[in-house]
């Protein structure tokens, strides 16, 4: 299934905002005053002022952690208001064709409206079990857990989010929102995957059987015409006439087939890439630059005593130990022993 | 908000597709993955996290109660996360795998093609929507960072496991075959560059609003009921109907008293009344029909 991918779920999801009537807040910054403004002005605001991941200077030296750093199954996330889609102007035509049907290409094309303003929500966060059991509910249900205010506040103008009350209630409403992702992409793979491609010898035999069936019975005919009866009888082809009808049969019949195969096996998700979930690569992180700063070390050491500082570095910075030391999620850089801040 | 996250960044592209070969697209995006070997090219960029394409049917908008749309288009949804800015990422797209782009794109409408490149970038802009919110848990890192971090890490645990029965020499002689084999990847974290003055000066600028709200001791999560009707009905239809005769009369007293002179409108010309319009021949047609 295409939300599912590399062990990773794809979540999509499109939440319908009511943008009616407006919204009364106080302001925190400015001159405090009451804010009058429409319900997605809001839901824009907020998604401002929520914290981000810990990013830059500034957001560094505002010292407040992303909301999603709380949880340790997500990679990335962002939301997008979607006001109207985009129009492109009239579709492309031929204009000899325009031409001779007589096409106004002053008469305007229908332009998209869409009814209320959508807020875009997509995830990329890992599974725990490969095969996706009980996701993406799982998933919402623990980060209601850790930010329900938050998610509470991105989403209190949204139709139907009055109901939701609970971490179950927000999973169920966030799967309705759901639309189901076509195409992932994901590559965290350090050694080359091994993926099985579909069989393209098995692709194009019931099409390659139909083709040599219609090429066959034209050659016959052909050899019939030229009035060459003896070869057509020879090759057996004599009594050909139902061989262009079965072949083509044969040919709607093998690319059905393989249209339905083919979006069968492009739903099949790609095999996990060992240990890259997000524990993993903090953990990665937090080794690379443990392993630098210490290969820089013994640059200026005596070689002999190498094996013996190196099995110190193992045993301090434990390698297989995904709980720690480790780098938090949400930060530029692990903070290692000896750092300035 | 920013498009950025650390060195990542998260664009959104939203192209329509006539809904009668929306079904080419998806089988080419099936193709793509049934046969991995024409993904090689994606795969080699080297710079994208994760990945994603969607499409979205003109019936599969979710429908919780609000009205319902008539769309004459399906959609397409494209999110990346990828390092580097939004040109180099253009750039990279169209000269490595200019074929592929076209593909998934094939049915997008008004798609000039990822060649040249102009064109592909006018596109691309001006379907973009901006990203109002966007996390990254590694935000100091590249893709390329992470994947050699998993391949060190890896190796490491795999020394680890068999330190205990190995001897100092042993575990030196590992060391330096280790430090060999990843000395290509001791990249370092850091800050991205900074993509614009602004974009830093919205960082600084958000500081007050975001310690105000979800700091220690502050206000906490906008939570403002909304007012449906701010304005009654029958203030609203009064004041279009004009029907107010003495408020009128008050009010152009005061214009006249301003401007200093008395209105020309009783002196201009009467115009004779209009004839109605004579009854199109078909509907007219409405913006979302």
């Amino acid at each position: 299934m295409p939300n599912i991918d590399v062990s990773t779920y794809f979540f999509t999801a499109a939440v319908p905002v009511c943008n009616e009537g407006i919204v009364e807040h106080r302001s925190l910054v400015g001159e405090k005053g009451i804010i009058k403004s429409s319900p997605i002005h809001v839901v824009r605001e907020i998604l401002e002022t929520l914290p981000t991941a810990l990013q830059s200077h500034a957001t560094e030296e505002i010292g407040l952690n992303s909301p999603f750093s709380r949880n340790l199954r997500t990679h990335f996330t962002r939301f997008v208001i979607l006001e109207q889609p985009y129009f492109n102007g009239r579709d492309h035509s031929n204009a000899l064709v325009n031409a001779v049907a007589n096409t106004d290409l002053l008469q305007p094309q229908p332009v998209d409206q869409i009814t209320c303003p959508y807020i875009f929500w997509t995830i990329d966060f890992d599974l725990l079990d490969p095969s996706g059991a009980g996701e993406p509910r799982r998933y919402f249900e623990e980060l209601w857990s850790v930010m329900a205010p938050e998610l509470k506040s991105i989403f209190q103008y949204c139709y139907g989010f009055d109901k939701v009350t609970d971490g179950a209630g927000f999973a169920t409403y966030m799967i309705d929102c759901q639309i189901e992702t076509t195409m992932p992409f994901h590559d965290y793979w350090y050694v080359p995957p091994k993926l099985t491609p579909i069989s393209t010898a098995g692709l194009a035999l019931i099409p390659g059987v139909g083709v040599l069936m219609l090429l066959g019975s034209l050659v016959a005919a052909i050899l019939g015409w030229t009035g060459w009866q003896w070869a057509a009888g020879f090759a057996g082809w004599s009594g050909w006439s139902w061989m262009p009808w079965a072949g083509l049969a044969l040919l709607i019949l093998g690319l059905v087939i393989d249209y339905y195969w083919v979006l069968w096996k492009g739903r099949q998700p790609y095999p996990a890439s060992p240990g890259a979930d997000l524990r993993n690569v903090l953990k990665g992180l937090y080794l690379q630059q443990a392993f630098t700063r210490f290969a820089m070390a013994q640059q200026r050491s005596d070689p002999t005593t190498w094996g013996a500082e190196f099995r110190k570095f193992l045993a301090t910075t434990k390698p297989a130990d995904l709980s720690g030391p480790t780098q938090p999620p949400g930060v530029i850089r692990s903070k290692l022993p000896g750092d300035a801040r | 908000m920013s498009n950025l996250a650390g060195k990542a960044y998260g664009m959104n592209v939203v192209t329509p597709m006539r809904p009668g070969v929306t079904w080419i697209n998806n089988f080419l995006f099936m193709i793509s993955r049934a046969l991995p070997s024409t993904l090689s090219g994606l795969l080699g960029l080297g710079f994208i996290h994760f990945a994603r394409w969607v499409i979205i049917r003109r019936d599969q908008w979710p429908q919780l109660g609000q009205p319902r749309a008539n769309l004459s288009n399906d959609y397409m949804l494209f999110c990346s996360n990828f390092n580097g800015t939004w040109d180099q990422y253009i750039d990279a797209f169209a000269d490595g795998i200019p074929g592929g782009l076209d593909l998934f794109w094939y049915s997008s409408t008004k798609y000039p093609n990822s060649i040249p490149i102009t064109p592909f970038k006018n596109y691309i802009r001006a379907n973009q929507v901006d990203t109002n919110y966007y996390y990254n848990a590694t935000p100091g890192s590249g893709q390329r960072d992470i994947k050699l971090a998993l391949k060190l890490s890896h190796d490491l645990a795999a020394i680890a496991a068999k330190a205990q029965g190995q001897s100092d020499a042993q575990l030196a002689a590992a060391f330096e075959r280790l430090l060999i084999a990843n000395q290509g990847g001791l990249g370092s974290p850091g800050y991205a560059p900074v993509a614009s003055c602004d974009t830093a000066a919205a960082d600084r600028n958000r500081a007050d609003a975001e310690l105000g709200r979800w700091g220690e001791g502050g206000a906490g999560p906008i939570e403002a009921e909304r007012d449906l009707q701010p304005v009654a009905a029958a203030v609203v239809i009064a004041s279009t109907a004009n029907k107010d005769d003495g408020e009128r009369a008050a009010i152009r007293a005061a214009v006249t008293a301003t401007l200093g002179s008395a209105p020309l409108t009783d002196a201009a010309p009467k115009l004779a009344e209009p004839t109605p319009a004579p009854p199109a021949d078909k509907p007219r047609e409405t913006p979302d029909a």
